[in-house]
């Protein structure tokens, strides 16, 4: 799947080929069953691209989806039946309940993961059929509701089939537009970050909680607009419809079309409705023929049918037509910046800077304590970041480096001590000094702490430029709301254009420009590692955390590493590196802080470092005449 | 009253122990959710009518019977469904297989024995024990009772056997057990086919006492899983705690609060309990590597 910001031409063709077809479709079939059931098919399509907001884009599997699309349908009916409520009006209110409930669902199920979800979206979804049945006053109770009057649009009412299956076909366009909309847009990116990595999203100031919360009230609300369009369809409601082997049904038919993609969405829906009244005359044999078509499906096809067709068109195979195999990371689009290699080893001058900047700390960490059970990882540090210097945090295996880091982080909490941050000297604070402790990791990346982890977290369906903008999506001047997307969608195209114009200008700093349309799940290692610091870069921060950059990368890359790491150095940001090569730090460091078993034994510049025997002792042991001493 | 309910409920809880037991196996060793579990159950309980009915054999051979016909069913479907891809897609292609094999089921249930309820033949006595002022049924203690044994042999297999110790090792890490010379993916199918076969053995467990329909599973499914996160997914004596917590709940629910909202009451208490404590009631953490 390669997502693009940018709609190209062959895509609008594509869609203004789809549209004109559904246009005409109803008018060729002059046949009231046949208009029905492509109906149907049309309200399918809006119950679907609902589901695939919450599953297919945000990757969280919620299996309440019918028993939404019953809410919108007893809604509507109930307003439209007692109060004789308008269509529109009851078509809106149905709209909002569903929504309303969505968003109270998310709001209990939002920090739950995989299967916790989907089990209490199940349970949500039991609960709402149980007031269907029960509530019989409201509902109807298990005979459902019947004589739900013809929607009426101002002069018309819309009672024939032909009529009906053109109200449905315009809710439906207006629907998939917008899935298109948010597909293509930055919120469409987050929330497929969101569904890669969860951790790696709010490291880079996504707030999960409310894009997930965001995607659930949205995929309800497509549920109420079906559920509006069914109950009037046929005049009658049962709770039946509704059921959780609906919405597991729904599940099914989603990812059989494909996840992610409105255009499987589309396919999925009316290839279900309609191979279901294909075979309506072989009752006996349809659950059967849907099974197997779902395993069938999923055993040859397990991108579904639209991941079929994409690959078949021979679009979003870029990775396929450009083999990376063997690719190192040579940036050479950096060399613009400022300072060459030379400039690395000139030690003088930043011993001084050292010297010069040690009153102004961009980070004080005091008496700092972190346990793990009985195990103190973290034995009172305590020690001082100077603003725009690059810190190397070294030490032996276990020393404590990346639990210390967790903590600056936000990853961790420490038993005791403290992690304060003053960006007086920066633009990006309102505030002047403040804990670091207690924020969580998306509001630590608006402060301007970004970091990379150990392992790399990338968005692996992403694209490079995508995995960038993820990164940039904090920065409100290029965000573009989900009203705007929905209502102002030029503006946000605008806008998009431009976040995209801003990610490759990170990713020609990074030297990954070349690789900007691959999946980054397609990189090789060390590019990995070089995206994972555009992403970075790309939130702006005033202090960047690298865990090891270096480890698994090349020689060549090593050097290609340390001529960046500078570069960044030179924008203003601070570095915090945690490393194993000591070349590195030798090359690179401002400013060393040695951890042994959990405590400071070293803080200092590069140059004394190399005199002190605490470190010779740490990394070495203990000197042979010691030893001897000690007998 | 309350201890009738209590005891009861406690019956139900042992079926639906049983189902969360599968989920558990399932889950392990490859982290899915089988969606198939309550057809299984109702297949189960098909396959048991046909043996009892048509075959006339006794309990015991139709519950060993189902038992083995299940088993080799789940290990068939694993290796020739689950299997091919399992390593290189995510976990959602192998469950939405799973809810294909539910409707699979459904189907041939429907072709074979059409829409009607079937009663199953009584082949245990329908008289009760009395016990003080409590009547305890017969068919209910022997549902505890089989499925007592069958809980303490799942523990004897996996802690005692070869094939158990190699399943539990299989399902902690899968590349680590493969170097060691395990053969994983038979450990797999076989993790699958003790899921089906716990599950089939539940159907001819409740059979006597429920009517045989192609929609019993359903709804026994979703309890099944319920019980299985109850006591944290992957647990097994999570699972069996889990499933009596449950039918207790339910029991205590239906005859107390009221039968109509009973099963609404059941899974607010689920959510609810999932929001307060998201590693389930027993708070076991079966650990996941990120």
């Amino acid at each position: 799947m390669n997502h693009s910001t940018q709609v190209s031409l062959r895509a609008r063709l594509q869609l203004i080929a789809l549209l004109a077809g559904f246009i005409v479709l109803p008018l060729l079939l002059n046949d009231r069953f046949f208009q029905h059931v492509l109906t149907t098919a049309f309200i399918y399509v809006v119950l679907i691209l609902g589901l695939n907001t919450v599953i297919g884009l945000t990757g969280q599997v919620s299996l309440s989806q019918a028993a939404l699309y019953g809410v919108g349908a007893y809604t509507s009916a109930i307003l439209a039946k007692q109060i004789s409520l308008p269509f529109p009006l009851s078509f809106a209110l149905a709209v909002c309940v569903s929504a309303s409930l969505g968003f109270l669902l998310s709001a209990c199920v939002v920090k739950m993961r995989s299967h916790y979800l989907a089990l209490a979206t199940i349970g949500f979804g039991e609960i709402l059929i149980n007031v269907f049945r029960s509530a019989e006053k409201l509902t109807g109770g298990a005979n459902g509701l019947s004589a739900i009057p013809a929607p009426r649009l101002g002069p018309w009412i819309i009672d024939t089939p032909l009529r009906y299956c053109y109200l449905a076909l315009a809710v439906a366009i207006a629907c998939y537009a917008g899935m298109f909309l948010i597909t293509h847009s930055q919120l469409g990116n987050a929330f497929r970050a969101v569904r890669d990595n969860e951790f790696a999203a709010s490291s880079l100031g996504l707030n999960t909680v409310r894009l997930k919360v965001l995607a659930f009230t949205l995929g309800a609300g497509y549920a109420g607009a079906a559920g509006a369009l069914y109950a009037h369809l046929d005049g009658f409601i049962g709770p039946e419809s509704f059921s959780t082997s609906q919405s597991i049904l729904l599940f099914c038919v989603l990812v059989v079309g494909g996840l992610g993609h409105p255009l499987g969405s589309l396919i999925g829906a009316l290839l279900f409705v309609i191979g279901q009244e294909f075979f309506r005359a072989f009752s006996h044999y349809q659950l059967l023929l849907f099974g197997s078509t779902v395993i069938i499906v999923m055993v040859f096809a397990p991108q579904g049918i639209a991941g079929l067709l994409r690959s078949m068109l021979g679009q979003g195979s870029d990775a396929a037509k450009n083999p990376l195999q063997g690719a190192t990371w040579n940036p050479n689009g950096f060399k613009a910046v400022p300072s060459g290699p030379t400039e690395i080893l000139s030690s003088d001058t930043s011993a001084l800077a050292y010297k010069n900047q040690r009153e102004s700390p961009v980070l004080v960490i005091k008496d700092l304590v972190v346990r793990y059970g009985g195990l103190i990882a973290v034995n009172d540090v305590s020690f001082n970041v100077i603003s725009g210097e690059i810190l190397c945090l070294i030490g032996p295996n276990g020393a404590g480096k990346t639990t210390l880091l967790n903590v600056i982080g936000g990853q961790q909490q420490p038993a005791q001590g403290s992690v304060m941050l003053n960006l007086s000297g920066t633009s990006a604070a309102s505030e002047k000094e403040f804990s670091v402790i207690g924020l969580q990791p998306h509001n630590l990346a608006r402060v301007g702490l970004a970091r990379t982890f150990q392992t790399s977290q990338l968005f692996s369906e992403l694209s490079t430029v995508e995995n960038v903008l993820v990164g940039q999506y904090l920065h409100r001047k290029t965000r573009t709301s989900l009203l705007t997307i929905l209502f102002l969608p030029w503006i946000a195209v605008k806008k998009d254009t431009e976040a995209r114009e801003e990610a490759e200008k990170w990713l020609r700093f990074t030297g990954l420009y070349d690789y900007r349309y691959q999946l980054a799940k397609h990189l090789p290692y060390g590019l990995r590692r070089a995206l994972e610091i555009a992403r970075c870069l790309a939130t702006n921060p005033s202090i960047l955390l690298l865990d090891e950059p270096s480890a698994g990368m090349s020689p060549s890359e090593r050097k290609s590493l340390a001529t960046l790491l500078r570069s960044i150095s030179n924008l203003g940001t601070t570095l915090i590196i945690v490393a194993h090569d000591l070349d590195l730090v030798r090359s690179l460091g401002d400013h060393v802080v040695v951890l042994d078993h959990g405590k400071v034994i070293f803080d200092g510049s590069p140059q004394d470092l190399r005199d002190s025997e605490k470190v010779i002792d740490a990394y070495l042991g203990k000197r042979r005449t010691e030893l001897q001493l000690a007998f | 009253m309350l201890t009738q309910q209590m005891l009861s409920g406690l019956a139900s809880g042992f079926i639906y122990a049983l189902l969360a037991l599968g989920f558990a196996a399932v889950y392990r060793s490859m982290r899915v959710i089988n969606f198939a579990q309550g057809d299984l159950f109702m297949t189960g309980a098909f396959v048991g009518l046909f043996l009892a009915k048509n075959l006339q054999l006794p309990f015991l051979a139709v519950l060993l019977l189902t038992g083995l016909i299940l088993l080799a069913f789940g290990m068939v479907f694993e290796r020739f469904v689950l299997a091919p891809a399992s390593s290189h897609t995510p976990e959602v292609h192998a469950m939405i297989r799973t809810v294909g094999l539910s409707v699979v089921l459904q189907g041939v249930a429907i072709i074979t024995w059409g829409t009607e309820e079937y009663r199953f033949p009584q082949l245990l006595s329908s008289a009760s024990v009395s016990l003080y002022s409590i009547s305890i049924p017969v068919n209910l203690l022997f549902v505890a009772g089989t499925s007592v044994i069958l809980l303490g042999s799942l523990v004897i297999f996996l802690r005692h056997t070869q094939l158990g110790l190699s399943m539990r090792a299989a399902s902690q890490n899968r590349l680590g057990a493969e170097v060691v010379g395990i053969n994983v993916s038979l450990a797999r199918s076989f993790a699958f086919g003790l899921s089906a076969s716990l599950a089939g053995i539940a159907g001819v467990l409740i059979a006597p006492l429920w009517y045989v329909h192609y929609s019993m599973g359903v709804m026994m499914g979703l309890k099944g899983f319920t019980a299985a996160v109850l006591g944290s997914l992957g647990s097994f004596p999570g699972a069996v705690i889990g499933g009596l917590t449950l039918g207790v709940i339910e029991n205590l629910t239906a005859g107390y609060v009221s039968s109509v909202w009973k099963d609404a009451a059941v899974f607010a208490i689920l959510i609810a309990v999932l929001t307060l404590r998201p590693q389930g009631i027993l708070g076991l953490r079966y650990k996941e590597r990120v």
